[in-house]
């Protein structure tokens, strides 16, 4: 305390006489003076002569100028002022020299944007805390099945009874997403499709949610005699019930039952996934009530995702221990491998962290590393080109430098004063890539969320910079200063002051020493460029790829169509009715060439999968499959390869007929036809053993991509004809051909499902637009390494011609001699190119290896690429030489213009 | 500058001008001339560097100055310990004898 007084009080003493400067400076001056006159009157007396005495006195005295300055550094703040003057001094500098700031700025700017970008995005998923009450002891609770660490979900038995027996955790939660129709009672009006979030009672409290109007979800809502109540989110409240203040205590209708809506909550309430419903229910009401399918009894109807906090002092271990005796299936023997009990063979809990909405795990690693590695090769692409920038300033600056060196400044002042401009450089470009960053991630985030066809919820995802992506923001500026304003700041200051201050540019002075760091720059720059262009390229491949892959399937003109939401496996007859009859109705209708039923949609997602095997002996294999009715395969395009297709009469027989794909031709009966194998389907039956149904191969189909694009399809597809008895089920989608005659087809269909069924929700989506949706990701993954790889070559060309201008300009004098020997222009291009290009062709090739490299890292991240072959190499190498020719070419040509008597002249 | 004379250990300057000035207020010549005699002209000061000292020690609060009319008739500037001072004053001789007879023991145990 009293040191910090003692502090202040000098800070104030010094602050007051920086202020009174002027009067200390006459007033040491006056002091000193008196100080030497005593001295000299006292030596004087010793018996010096006047002259002698003087002298003596001086010398006793020592400099005064330099003493002046010492007892300067108490006036005022020096070492402050002298920041401040080397930032004044920068500033002009740079206003000065607007083309290069502008080029510099932006260079970094560009670069530290996208790294901030990518970073914001990662902090956001990976390390800002999930927005929940207390998130720093959440936890996700998930089942290993079979062993293998998959996140799978719990049956509401096992939520009940972990959350009552648990002794580690509190606040056990159980969410289950899905979709629901929303209606009016006052009829009239359409049923929304809207997310719905199925919940336990204490998933608000939980979770910290309060409400805007009206009551979140209690504790008491999900008893077994509870009135059945709904939470709207404020999104839903706005959109569909325009702001309405009576909201609260409104009757409305989900999935056909009346329920009462509680209350608003508030916007910032996100609950444990990012993307937010719009409406919150208790998930036994809604199983009660029929809205939802599944069985509250069952132990196996596993469907609900389960978050807890630790308690204080228990670990995450514990926790695992003590509910896994509480699902595991370890009581009943191990199901044979491959079978698809064994899929759903539950072995234990796992507890996660769940402090953020994406784990900070080793897949999180794999997936953002090549991202990490991407950007900030931008970055050093950039600081490379700025340092060959900045050598090349200070090669035209050295008049200047060696003027301020003569009268006096230090070399250590002076490489502060380049740092400070580089630092002023940074800073800018810091501030653009903030903003660049922020706007970027926003945009993207908006874009992604509304490319997505089918409203699942809200993407609530908080973009704004944290405090950690200032600090990396700082952090990347101060490494770009260092990387790419040291070495130039050093270089320019290491001067010879005669021949610099005479104007000669070094002709074979130091030459070689600097050289040597250019080159590297050079080099690494093309090297980076490679790897960059290698990285863009492989992600366009993958995206055309995995979109090229549907080339057998032609669904241009297929419409997927809804009415009602489907009730998990439980739609009420008389919505099944209701959808029999559109299928059947909207088949007439003009416009529609024809249609299909089918139980999964193509590109809506991965398919279902069935276990199956060719022969009695062969494990089974996992195979996505779908089961449709006759006209599935004309409605898609999809072409009979062998056999036959499904007729009508098949549904009546008792034999059970599939239709495969080449590929599962080729899976299971290698080299042969595969019409009229038998195909064994392995169900697992309610009692648990395994039940094994035979189906006749009448025919195969081309292969053709239908589900996920990301999935493994490689081992086929399997077609199964639906039975009448599913048809009648209505939980099949309905598929229509378009023949193009009409653009109102879609409005068509949908005054056709009003006529049938007005309350009921009706969704009609092209299919591509299913496809589109699932390609959103790869896409921008594209465009974004593409932009990245263009920004990284753009800048590389901009180095690579700064370097070319820069070396000609250093040997302009070495040029001139040679021309006025008589060498021809063309020759002299060609010496000056012939290194430059030897510099590119190694950055190449490094480039080549550690693309290499980079190839296996993306292999790491799980997601199927197509890695670029070598004919993609070569001709990204080839671009980049060309690219490289013309950025040497031009400036060299440019500097040969000068007349070689007026560079000479100049010495 | 080949002189017999030691030079001053570095940072005893202040010291040496805090000691000076607890017998009264002077001036910088005044300061200069009481070491050099005391010290019986054993030390080596470049007398000026006593004023950067002297303007450090003001930032510190260790003295105080006001412009006074000297014995000459000319107006000089007096310096005067101030509370603060005294205080460091105390302080660095305590830790300035500890240190000297640190040393002194080092040297006779060496010559033992």
């Amino acid at each position: 305390m009293r040191r910090l007084v003692t502090r202040l009080r000098e800070l104030a003493w010094r602050a007051h006489a920086r202020l009174r400067r002027g009067t200390l400076e006459r007033e040491l001056d006056d002091e000193m003076r008196f100080h030497r006159e005593l001295l000299a009157r006292d030596l004087e007396r010793d018996g010096l002569s006047a002259a002698q005495a003087r002298e003596a006195a001086s010398r006793r005295f020592g400099n005064t100028l330099r003493l002046r300055e010492r007892s300067a550094d108490v006036w005022g703040f020096p070492q402050l002022e002298t920041v401040l003057q080397d930032l004044r001094y920068g500033a002009r500098a740079l206003r000065r020299a607007p083309g290069f700031t502008g080029v510099a700025v932006c260079a970094t700017g560009l670069a530290i944007g996208v790294n901030c970008a990518f970073f914001t995005l990662v902090d956001s998923l990976v390390w800002k805390p999930i927005p929940v009450a207390d998130a720093s002891s959440m936890v996700a609770l998930v089942t290993s099945i079979a062993n293998r660490e998959t996140n799978g979900r719990f049956s509401h038995a096992e939520y009940m009874d972990i959350a009552g027996r648990t002794r580690t955790l509190r606040d056990v939660t159980a969410f289950a997403p899905g979709r629901i129709a929303l209606a009016d009672p006052a009829g009239g009006r359409r049923a929304l499709a809207v997310g719905a979030g199925f919940v336990s009672g204490n998933y608000f409290a939980a979770l910290g949610g309060v409400a805007e109007r009206g009551r979140v979800l209690v504790a008491g809502d999900d008893e077994p005699d509870a009135p059945p109540v709904v939470v709207i989110s404020e999104r839903l409240w706005r959109s569909a019930f325009a702001e309405a203040a009576g909201v609260v205590g409104r009757d409305v209708i989900v999935n056909g039952v009346h329920v009462t809506v509680a209350g608003v909550a508030r916007r910032d309430f996100i609950g444990v996934t990012p993307v937010v419903p719009d409406v919150w229910m208790p998930v036994t009401v809604a199983a009660r009530l029929g809205i939802i399918g599944a069985s509250l009894a069952s132990r196996t109807d596993r469907f609900l995702a389960l978050h807890g906090h630790l308690r204080a002092g228990a670990t995450r271990e514990q926790a695992a221990a003590e509910s896994s005796p509480i699902v595991a299936d370890l009581a009943q023997p191990a199901p044979p491998a491959g079978s698809e009990l064994a899929d759903r063979w539950v072995t234990g809990v796992r507890v996660l962290p769940q402090t953020s909405l994406v784990p900070l795990d080793m897949q999180t690693a794999r997936i953002a590393l090549p991202g990490f590695v991407a950007v900030a090769l931008v970055l050093v692409i950039a600081c490379a080109n700025l340092a060959i920038l900045l050598l090349a300033r200070a090669l035209a600056r050295q008049r200047e430098v060696a003027v301020r060196m003569a009268v006096g400044a230090s070399r250590a002042r002076l490489v502060r004063q380049l740092l400070t401009e580089s630092a002023l450089i940074a800073a800018l470009g810091a501030v653009l890539g903030l903003a660049l960053a922020n706007w970027a991630v926003t945009a993207t985030a908006q874009a992604v969320v509304q490319r997505l066809p089918i409203s699942i919820g809200t993407l609530v995802l908080d973009l704004h910079p944290s405090g950690r992506v200032y600090l990396y923001t700082i952090a990347l500026g101060v490494a770009s200063v260092l990387v790419f304003g040291l070495v130039p700041a050093l270089h320019g200051t290491s001067l010879d002051l005669h021949t610099s201050l005479k104007g000669e540019d070094r002709l074979f002075g130091s030459r070689l020493r600097r050289s040597r760091f250019r080159d590297g720059l050079v080099a690494g720059q093309v090297a980076a460029c490679v790897v960059l262009g290698v990285a863009a390229a492989t992600l366009v491949r993958s995206l055309r790829e995995s979109l090229r892959a549907d080339t057998n399937l032609h669904v241009e003109q297929v419409l997927v169509a809804t009415l009602g939401i489907d009730g998990s496996g439980r739609t009420s007859p008389r919505l099944a009715a209701a959808r029999s009859e559109l299928a059947a109705r909207s088949g007439q209708l003009a416009g529609v060439e024809r249609t299909a039923r089918v139980t999964e949609v193509p590109f809506a997602g991965a398919w279902a999968s069935l276990h199956v095997a060719g022969r009695d002996e062969g494990l089974p294999r996992v195979l996505p499959y779908n089961v449709v009715t006759p006209g599935y395969f004309k409605v898609v395009g999809q072409r009979l390869l062998r056999g036959r297709g499904f007729s009508p009469a098949d549904s009546g027989a008792s034999a059970r007929v599939a239709i495969i794909t080449a590929a599962a031709a080729r899976t299971f009966w290698p080299g042969r036809e595969g019409v009229g194998q038998t195909l064994r389907a392995v169900h697992a039956s309610e009692t648990g053993a395994d039940v094994v149904t035979p189906y006749e191969v009448v025919g195969v189909v081309a292969d053709a991509r239908s589900g996920s694009l990301w999935a493994d399809d490689a081992a086929g597809y399997v077609f199964l004809l639906a039975t009448p008895r599913q048809v009648a089920g209505g939980d099949m989608a309905l598929l229509l051909r378009s023949d193009g005659s009409r653009r109102d087809l879609v409005p068509a269909l949908s005054r056709l499902a009003a006529d049938i069924d007005p309350t009921a929700p009706f969704e009609a989506t092209w299919v591509t637009r299913l496809l589109d949706a699932q390609a959103v990701p790869f896409r921008y993954a594209a465009a974004v390494a593409t932009m990245v790889g263009a920004l990284g070559l753009a800048l590389a060309a901009v180095g690579l011609y700064a370097v070319v201008a820069f070396s000609v300009r250093q040997r302009r004098r070495e040029v001139a001699v040679r021309v006025a020997l008589g060498a021809t222009p063309r020759d002299v291009l060609a010496a000056v190119l012939r290194r430059e290009i030897r510099l590119v062709v190694a950055g190449l090739g490094a480039g080549v290896v550690l693309a290499l490299g980079e190839a296996r890292l993306l292999g790491a991240t799980g997601i199927p690429f197509s890695p670029v072959g070598a004919g993609g190499f070569v001709a990204i190498l080839l671009f980049l030489l060309a690219v490289a020719l013309i950025a040497t070419a031009i400036p060299a040509r440019l500097a040969l213009r000068v007349d070689p008597m007026q560079a000479l002249r100049q010495e | 500058m080949p002189t017999g004379k030691p030079e001053i250990l570095p940072g005893t300057l202040e010291m040496l001008a805090l000691k000076t000035l607890s017998f009264g207020p002077l001036h910088g010549y005044g300061i200069a001339g009481h070491i050099q005699r005391l010290s019986g002209d054993a030390l080596r000061v470049e007398e000026g560097s006593l004023y950067p000292a002297l303007q450090r020690m003001q930032a510190k609060g260790w003295v105080r100055s006001e412009w006074k009319q000297s014995p000459t008739g000319r107006r000089a500037r007096y310096y005067t310990l101030t509370a603060a001072g005294r205080k460091q004053l105390a302080g660095e001789a305590e830790s300035f004898d500890r240190t000297v007879a640190a040393i002194a023991r080092v040297m006779r145990a060496a010559e033992a």
